[in-house]
């Protein structure tokens, strides 16, 4: 069975890598079993998430949201899917626990 | 023919080495084996070998430092015995990995327990399972010869593997026998200097000893084993040469 990757003959030999950052073409989200998601109404930006996350895989990004109660945040944290290895730690860290661990279903 | 002197094991070992001119040695002092270098540093004092002698406070490091240097493209040396090689197992699976031509000799000695400096082979056969090219000289003149020829082996693009040779700690590597010493330009001649291996190089950044998941680590595990089936012919056509060079 082939699996598309190069084979013996065509790679260098040592295992040396030629391509620099070709590491994140490794796509570490296969691990996972447990996806989190952020409840944005209830995420309060407190940067919990991003800090503690080992990978990182917690972005802040430059996006302003408007929660349902009217209030105002210039930043949204979002998960990184391809590089998130599920471990939790950022729904475990959250202190207002806006973040939930859901079944990876494929 | 070439000059014949009486030399011990060790130091008709330790001329071929200087004839082979290598650019780096990196090693750590034990019995029966010191003499190798000991020999190899009095050549360097003396400005016989143009080599850097990298004092290192273990086998282990010892051939760290051989990888570091061969990586760079360096003709590397290192020698060690009994306890020495195994404390150098770990690396000595990454030096045949990253597909390193290193030449290390081996004065064969027991392992421990009982500490015993005396010679047999379970050292030796230990490496059998590293991915080394191993040869075993039978007098002091192929303790010598081997040094040129692992050279030319080790390097060969075909095989680029590490190569240990040995031979018997003190029946050898003590006792005195008459060497025809192979000189510099003949070795040279017969075992050039070779960069055919991806060479650590500013101008040309590489990364080496990254992870290989399976997927990746069974293609470059086959490529070592194409390597070493090839080194045999490689073995052969060298030896044939070798005969007729210098015989």
């Amino acid at each position: 069975m082939s699996s598309g990757l190069p084979s013996w003959k065509e790679l260098p030999i040592g295992a040396v890598i030629l391509e620099p950052g070709s590491s994140r073409r490794y796509k570490t989200h296969e691990w996972r079993t447990l996806r989190p998601v952020i409840n944005q109404d209830k995420c309060i930006r407190c940067r919990i998430c991003w800090s503690y996350c080992p990978e990182p895989a917690i972005l802040e990004v430059d996006k302003p949201y408007v929660t349902s109660t009217n209030r105002k945040y210039e930043i949204t944290y979002m998960v990184d899917y391809d590089y998130c290895k599920g471990c939790g730690i950022c729904a475990q860290e959250c202190p207002v626990k806006a973040i939930e661990m859901v079944p990876e279903v494929r | 023919m070439g000059k014949i002197v009486p030399l011990s094991g060790n130091s008709a070992v330790a001329y071929a080495v200087k004839s082979a001119d290598v650019d780096v040695i990196s090693a750590y002092p034990i019995t029966p084996q010191t003499t190798i270098v000991e020999k190899l540093a009095e050549f360097i004092a003396n400005g016989e070998l143009d080599a850097e002698m990298i004092h290192v406070e273990s086998e282990h490091s010892a051939l760290s430092a051989a990888v570091g240097a061969s990586a760079t493209g360096a003709r590397v040396y290192t020698a060690s015995s009994s306890q020495g090689i195994v404390l150098m197992y770990e690396i000595m699976f990454i030096a045949s990995s990253l597909r390193l031509p290193i030449v290390m000799t081996i004065a064969t000695r027991a392992l421990s327990a009982p500490i015993n400096i005396w010679n047999d082979h379970s050292d030796f056969m230990a490496v059998s399972d590293t991915g080394w090219i191993m040869m075993m000289a039978e007098n002091n003149q192929e303790a010598h010869d081997d040094v040129i020829l692992a050279y030319r082996i080790a390097e060969d693009p075909e095989v680029l593997l590490p190569v240990a040779t040995a031979l018997d700690g003190y029946f050898m590597t003590h006792t005195i026998e008459p060497i025809e010493v192979i000189e510099k330009d003949d070795a040279l001649s017969f075992a050039p200097k070779r960069k055919t291996w991806f060479t650590l190089d500013p101008d040309r950044p590489v990364t080496i000893g990254a992870l290989g998941d399976p997927q990746w680590y069974f293609e470059f595990k086959r490529q070592q084993y194409e390597a070493m089936k090839k080194s045999r012919e490689v073995f052969e056509k060298s030896v044939s040469e070798f005969a007729k060079v210098f015989w």
